[in-house]
Parts: C-alpha cells; sequence; structure tokens
C-alpha cells in the first residue's frame, strides 16, 4: 500500500553551546521538505529539510565551513531517552575518488566575528527515520563542521589552519543540535513546508 | 571507465555491461555456452531479483525493496565480490563461520546523505548504503584513501568491485563486531579507529590491494 509520511515541526529547541567549544548551534527550524510515497515499497523514504544557525560564542575570530553536514543523530519517544538512545554515526569507510587531494580554499569558509552567526539549510534522508512507526520523535542530530578533507589528513587540516591563522581559527566539530520534536503522519495530510 | 555514475545507463559488471534502460547485458557472458541460455540473459534480466557473482553464477542479497535498480546493481556486485572474499582462509578467520550467512541476511537499505559511507544500524544491525558515498563512487582502478592514513598513501585494490566488496566487509565488520574486534569509528576523534578497523580488513581479505605512495 502506498503510503504518505509527513514530518510536522512540533516542537522548537533553542541555543545551545557546548562548553569548550568556540562555535555554538542554534537550531532554527525544522520543517517538511519532502513526503515521497514509494510505490514499490512498504516503507516510506523521509527526508528532513533543517535550518540551523551556528553562532560565534568565543572571542576570537572564527573561520567556519560553509558545507556543514549532518553525520548522525539519535531517536527516542522521549527527551528524556533520548542520551540513552544507541546513536547513529556515520561510517566514512574510506574515501574512493581522492577527494582528499582537493585543496581547501578559503573561499569555502565564511569568517565569523564574534557574536556573528552563519544559517545553514540543509536536507537530507536519514536512515534513523526510515524505519520507524507513525508517532512523535524526539531527535538529535550530530553535525560535521569540518570539509572531508580534514577527515581523511590530518596534515591538510594544520597546513590550512596555519595558512589561514591570520583569518581566524578553526571552528571544531562534532556538534550536537538541541533535541527536537517531530511527528510522522500518515496520509492525507498536504505535504507542505512548515514555518518556523 | 568508472562504476557507480547515477546517470549513467551502461554498468560494467566485470565480464559484461548492463543497459539500465533495456534491462538487458549487452555483451557476452565468457562462460557463454555453459549458460544454456540466451548469451544476454542475466538471471532472468533481472538483476535487482538475482546476483551473477563472478559472471557466471547467480545469488539473491536482502535489499530494501525501495533500492533503486541502478543501486541494486552496484550493491550486489559488491556483495558478491565481497561472497567471494569471505572464501579465503585468511578473511574467513577475520570474520568467523557465520560470516557469508551474516552478509546473506543483512538487509542494505539506501539514503542520501553528506561524504559518508554510510551506516551500521546500531539496534538491528542492518545497513544503510550512502547514494552519495564510497561504494557508489567507486573508482575503476580501485582507489580507496583511509582516514589519517600514515605515509599519505593510498591503495589500489584493481577494480571498482573490489572497493564495493571493501566497504561492505567494513560495514560486516561492524555487524559481527564480536567477532571481528571492529570498534564503532564514526565521527571526529574516531578517525585512526576507523583507519584501524580498514587496516586489519585489508590485511585479511585484501592481500592484493597495492600501496601507493603519494
Amino acid at each position: 500500500m502506498i503510503r504518505r509520511m509527513l514530518i510536522g515541526f512540533v516542537g522548537l529547541a533553542c541555543c545551545f553551546s557546548a562548553e569548550g567549544q568556540k562555535i555554538g548551534i542554534d537550531l532554527g527550524k525544522v520543517k517538511v521538505v519532502e513526503c515521497r510515497p514509494t510505490s514499490i515499497t512498504a516503507r516510506d523514504l523521509v527526508s528532513l529539510a533543517i535550518n540551523l544557525r551556528f553562532t560565534n560564542t568565543s572571542q576570537k575570530n572564527v573561520l567556519f565551513y560553509k558545507e556543514p553536514s549532518i553525520i548522525g543523530g539519535r531517536v527516542a519517544a522521549a527527551k528524556s531517552e533520548l542520551q540513552k538512545a544507541a546513536v547513529w554515526q556515520a561510517d566514512m569507510v574510506g574515501d574512493t575518488q581522492g577527494a582528499e587531494k582537493k585543496s581547501p580554499g578559503i573561499d569555502r569558509f565564511i569568517r565569523l566575528k564574534p557574536t556573528e552567526h552563519y544559517d545553514f539549510y540543509t536536507t537530507a534522508e536519514r536512515p534513523e527515520l526510515q524505519t520507524i512507526k507513525p508517532g512523535k520523535y524526539w531527535i538529535q542530530m550530530l553535525v560535521s563542521t569540518e570539509p572531508v578533507e580534514f577527515y581523511y589528513s590530518k596534515k591538510t587540516r594544520d597546513q590550512f589552519q596555519q595558512q589561514w591563522k591570520g583569518s581566524g581559527d578553526l571552528a571544531d566539530s562534532d556538534l550536537w543540535t538541541p533535541p527536537f520534536e517531530i511527528e510522522i503522519k500518515h496520509p492525507g495530510q498536504v505535504c507542505t513546508e512548515k514555518p518556523n | 571507465m568508472a562504476l557507480g555514475i547515477f546517470s549513467s545507463t551502461s554498468l560494467y559488471y566485470r565480464a559484461r555491461y548492463y543497459d539500465s534502460q533495456t534491462g538487458r547485458f549487452i555483451s557476452e557472458d565468457s562462460s557463454k555456452f555453459e549458460a544454456n541460455l540466451s548469451l544476454y540473459v542475466y538471471a532472468g534480466n533481472t538483476p535487482t531479483a538475482y546476483i551473477d557473482s563472478l559472471g557466471t553464477e547467480s545469488e539473491k542479497p536482502s535489499l530494501d525493496s525501495a533500492v533503486s535498480q541502478d543501486a541494486a546493481a552496484q550493491i550486489t556486485v559488491g556483495f558478491n565480490a565481497a561472497l567471494a572474499r569471505l572464501k579465503n582462509d585468511n578473511c574467513k578467520k577475520l570474520f568467523g563461520c557465520n560470516a557469508e550467512a551474516k552478509l546473506r541476511s543483512t538487509t542494505y537499505f539506501t539514503y542520501k546523505g553528506g561524504a559518508e559511507g554510510g551506516y551500521t544500524d546500531p539496534n538491528h544491525k542492518d545497513v544503510y548504503l550512502n547514494l552519495q558515498g564510497a561504494l557508489f563512487n567507486a573508482r575503476s582502478d580501485g582507489y580507496i584513501k583511509l582516514p589519517r592514513q600514515n605515509g599519505n598513501g593510498h591503495y589500489l585494490l584493481g577494480d571498482a568491485a573490489a572497493v564495493q566488496a571493501f566497504v561492505l566487509l567494513h560495514e560486516l565488520g561492524h555487524e559481527l563486531s564480536d567477532v571481528t574486534g571492529f570498534v564503532p569509528d564514526g565521527g571526529k576523534g574516531n578517525e585512526s579507529k576507523n583507519r584501524d578497523n580498514s587496516l586489519k580488513l585489508l590485511g585479511k581479505c585484501f592481500l592484493d590491494a597495492r600501496l601507493m605512495t603519494e
């Protein structure tokens, strides 16, 4: 049976900054991006669209990667259960394209002065959500704030940091978003974006 | 020719090309007459349902029904290459007696995420493969670079199928972590763990891999 799932924004978490990190991260909003019925499966593909706000909570200028990516998450029925929920964490396995050879240019970073922020909008199919039943859930996402080249080569990261030291320090990675609640519904729902 | 280009409609399966638009193989099977069927028939022309591991046999992996035909084709190539690797004694020792059964019973899902290769479900031990990740973007020379590898080297595994097998076996290593000793290796700070898991895999199952210095 063809079904549709809807991810609806239910709650809003706000303002997060972990001790020792140069960059705080605020969750802007979570909204519906896609309600895709899949005619050949009993499963539904669920995508999230997320606005993330990264704020420089340090006293220094920070070089922030413009294309952060979600690399993990955890899902629980209740907020209080999140901490002990299993963490889905991306396995890089290996670089099969030679991506680490690409030199990350300064134009791929933005310089944030203290208190300045950077808004980033991203969408992704989340494996954590692909087999769960309709209902309300609490979610936290793990966000990588550095290019993949840095993962494969610490040398590249160090060289880059040294080269651009005058512009600022590289931001720390990885960061957890604040917990937020979503509701996965069944069809009949209009698949539209829900504002904050 | 590089494998894993989704816009391409022709995928190379070791000895043959598969045209995803027509759903047929467009070159002859090397085992030709032994097949005793049309030279262009590959497992009933339904590669998502059956697999021809080395171009001569058919076997079926467990795929989520939402996996596209193109993705299924690439997973099955890697799946069969992985099964072949598991027949090697050294590789068997790493994964244990239940390796082949576990590989066969694993359900493979696909999704589109960041740059990662995929996830092993921490709850049910199924495997989620990223359409933007390593398995679906393997190079035809079998290039693979491990995280934070010493000496700035990379490995050449020979062909794309070997890389695809490498990805599936890496995830199998997580599924059978009690036997393999694979530790969780995602995220920052775990680069060396990820590398060590992969080096263990290379040392046991990919003895033909060539280390290239850069």
